[in-house]
C-alpha cells in the first residue's frame, strides 16, 4: 500500500504565454518534470522564489493545464471531477468571501465537494484547526493565521486522499507555524498523503519523508529523510544542489 | 441510463449550490440595499409627479414607476453581471471552487441563473411597492401589469447573459459595462434598424443587417408600447420566449467555451 502511486507527473512542461502589445512572450515555468507521490507519504517541494512550485501545485489541482506531458491523480487527469474528488487544495494565501462566517464557508465548500456527512464533520474540523472560538466572526475580521487555519479546514473537510498545500506556513507567526505543522503531521497519520511546497528548509525538514528540490522549472535533486539526517541537514544539500543545478543549466 | 440520471442530478445539485450562494451574495451587497432604497424613493416620487398630472395621474404613476423600475434593475443587473465571475477570478476565491469537483459550465450556469433570479427579485419587490402605491391612490390593478413585468424580466435576462459573456472577453469591468449599455440602448432601436435595412443598399445594408442580428431586439419586450398603440392583439406570445432562450443559450455556450480554456 505504501508504494502505491497516488499522483504522477510524466514529462510535464508548462509554458506561460505572456501577452504584450501586438506580440507575446514565452515563459518556461516547468520543463520535462517527472515525479511520483506515493500513498501515505509527506512530500515537500523546495525551491527559490520563481522556481515553479506554485505552477506544480496548480497543475495538480487542475487550475492550469500542462503544455505537454501527462498528470494523473489515482489514474485520472486532474481536470476531471473524479480526480478532484480525491484532492484537498490550499492555495498560497487563501481568499474567502469576507461577508461569510467560517461555518457558512465550510458548508458551501462541503456541498460543492458533494460531501454529504458535512454537518457533524464541520465542527470537528473547526475544532481541529483551532477556530472554535471564532465561528461567529465574519472572515473580514480574521487574521492571516486564522485564514490559513480556515484554508486547512476547507482542504481536509471532505476527507481527501491527497492534500496539496502551497506554502502553508508562509507569513505565519512561530506559534501558528508550530500548530500548522502538528496539524499536517496529524492528518498524515490518519492516512492522508500530503504534498506541500515551501521555501522554508527547516519546516520541510521537520515533517517531510521526502523532499524534491526544484530550480528554474526542473528537478535538481530528490532527497529522502535519511539522507539529510546523515548529511547534517537539508540546507547543505539544498544549497549544493541549487548551485550545482544552476551551473549545469548555465553550461 | 441510471448513470446518466445520477450524473445529471449531481450536476444540478452543484448548479443549485452555486445559485444559492450567488443570489445571497448579490442580495448582501451594499449597493443592492442602496439601490432598493433609491428605487422605492423614485417610485414614491412618481406618485408625486402623478398627482401633478391631474387627470393623467394613473398613467403617469404607472409609466413613470415602471420606467424607473426597469432602469434601477438594469443598473444593478449590468453591474453584477459584469463583476460576479470576474471578481472571483481577481480575488482568487475561484481557486477553492474549481479545485473541487465542480464542472466549469455548472458553475457558470449557477451564476447566470442567480443573476436572472436577482432581476426577478428586484422587479417583484419594486412592482409590489408600486402596486401598493396605486392601491393607496385608489386605482385598480393596471392592465397586463404582470405581463409587463415578465417581459421586462426577459429583457434583463438577455442583457445579463450578454454582459456575463462580455466579462469573459473584455479587458475591464468598465469596458463590459459600457458595451452592455450600448447594446441595451441600440437594442431598443431594432424597428428603426429594420427600416434602414429596407431603405439602404450595398455595404450600408449589409452593415444594418449585421447589426440587426448581432444586437438583441429589446423592442419585442416593450408590451407597454404595444398596449398604448392598440396593437396588443398582434403580439406573438411565443416569440419573446424563444428569443430569450436563443440569446441565453448562445451567450452561455460562448461563455462556457471561453471559460473551459481559461487558466487560473
Amino acid at each position: 500500500m505504501k508504494n502505491e502511486i497516488i499522483a504522477e507527473f510524466s514529462n510535464i512542461s508548462k509554458i506561460y504565454k505572456i501577452k504584450q502589445f501586438c506580440s507575446s512572450r514565452r515563459n518556461i515555468a516547468l520543463k520535462n518534470f517527472n515525479f511520483d507521490i506515493k500513498r501515505g507519504e509527506i512530500v515537500g517541494l523546495l525551491g527559490l522564489n520563481g522556481a515553479g512550485k506554485t505552477t506544480v501545485m496548480k497543475l495538480l489541482a487542475g487550475l492550469i493545464f500542462p503544455s505537454s506531458g501527462e498528470i494523473l491523480i489515482g489514474g485520472i487527469n486532474p481536470i476531471f471531477s473524479g480526480a478532484k474528488q480525491k484532492i484537498g487544495f490550499l492555495p498560497e494565501l487563501p481568499y474567502f468571501y469576507p461577508y461569510m462566517t467560517c461555518i457558512e464557508i465550510l458548508t458551501y465548500y462541503a456541498k460543492l465537494s458533494g460531501f454529504k456527512e458535512y454537518k457533524g464533520k464541520i465542527n470537528k474540523v473547526i475544532d481541529k484547526v483551532g477556530l472554535t472560538w471564532h465561528t461567529s466572526k465574519k472572515i473580514s475580521e480574521y487574521s492571516k493565521g486564522m485564514m490559513q487555519r480556515l484554508g486547512l479546514a476547507q482542504a481536509v473537510l471532505h476527507e481527501p486522499e491527497l492534500l496539496i498545500l502551497d506554502e502553508p506556513v508562509s507569513g505565519l507567526d512561530p506559534l501558528a507555524v508550530h500548530d500548522v505543522r502538528n496539524l499536517i503531521a496529524g492528518i498524515n497519520k490518519e492516512g492522508t498523503t500530503v504534498f506541500l511546497s515551501s521555501h522554508s528548509i527547516s519546516e520541510l525538514e521537520k515533517i517531510c519523508h521526502r523532499v524534491i528540490i526544484l530550480s528554474l522549472g526542473g528537478i535538481v535533486k530528490t532527497v529522502e529523510c535519511d539522507a539529510w539526517k546523515t548529511a547534517g541537514g537539508l540546507e547543505k544539500i539544498f544549497i549544493n544542489s541549487i548551485k550545482g543545478g544552476e551551473e549545469v543549466r548555465k553550461r | 441510463m441510471i448513470m446518466f440520471y445520477q450524473k445529471m442530478l449531481a450536476y444540478m445539485k452543484i448548479v443549485m449550490v452555486v445559485f444559492n450562494h450567488s443570489l445571497r451574495e448579490y442580495c448582501k451587497n451594499k449597493i443592492f440595499a442602496i439601490l432598493i432604497i433609491f428605487s422605492l424613493f423614485s417610485i414614491y416620487a412618481s406618485l408625486l409627479v402623478g398627482v401633478m398630472a391631474v387627470d393623467q395621474e394613473f398613467r403617469v404613476l404607472t409609466d413613470f414607476g415602471l420606467g424607473l423600475m426597469e432602469l434601477m434593475a438594469f443598473v444593478y443587473i449590468i453591474y453584477m453581471s459584469a463583476i460576479s465571475i470576474t471578481e472571483e477570478f481577481k480575488s482568487k476565491t475561484i481557486y477553492l471552487v474549481l479545485s473541487r469537483p465542480v464542472p466549469k459550465n455548472a458553475y457558470l450556469l449557477g451564476r447566470m441563473l442567480s443573476l436572472f433570479a436577482l432581476a426577478a427579485v428586484i422587479l417583484l419587490f419594486a412592482g409590489s411597492f408600486q402596486l401598493i402605491l396605486l392601491k393607496f391612490r385608489g386605482f385598480a390593478y393596471p392592465p397586463l401589469y404582470h405581463n409587463i413585468l415578465l417581459l421586462m424580466w426577459m429583457k434583463l435576462a438577455i442583457i445579463s447573459s450578454i454582459t456575463v459573456f462580455l466579462s469573459f472577453v473584455s479587458t475591464s469591468v468598465i469596458t463590459t459595462v459600457i458595451i452592455s449599455i450600448m447594446l441595451w440602448t441600440l437594442g431598443h432601436f431594432a424597428p428603426e434598424t429594420k427600416f434602414l435595412i429596407e431603405k439602404t443598399q450595398g455595404i450600408s445594408q449589409i452593415f444594418f443587417k449585421l447589426s440587426y442580428f448581432l444586437i438583441p431586439n429589446f423592442q419585442i419586450y416593450n408590451l407597454k408600447d404595444y398596449y398604448d398603440s392598440g396593437l396588443i392583439a398582434h403580439i406573438d406570445n411565443f416569440k419573446p420566449v424563444i428569443y430569450l432562450f436563443a440569446w441565453v443559450l448562445a451567450t452561455f455556450s460562448f461563455s462556457a467555451f471561453i471559460f473551459r480554456k481559461k487558466e487560473f
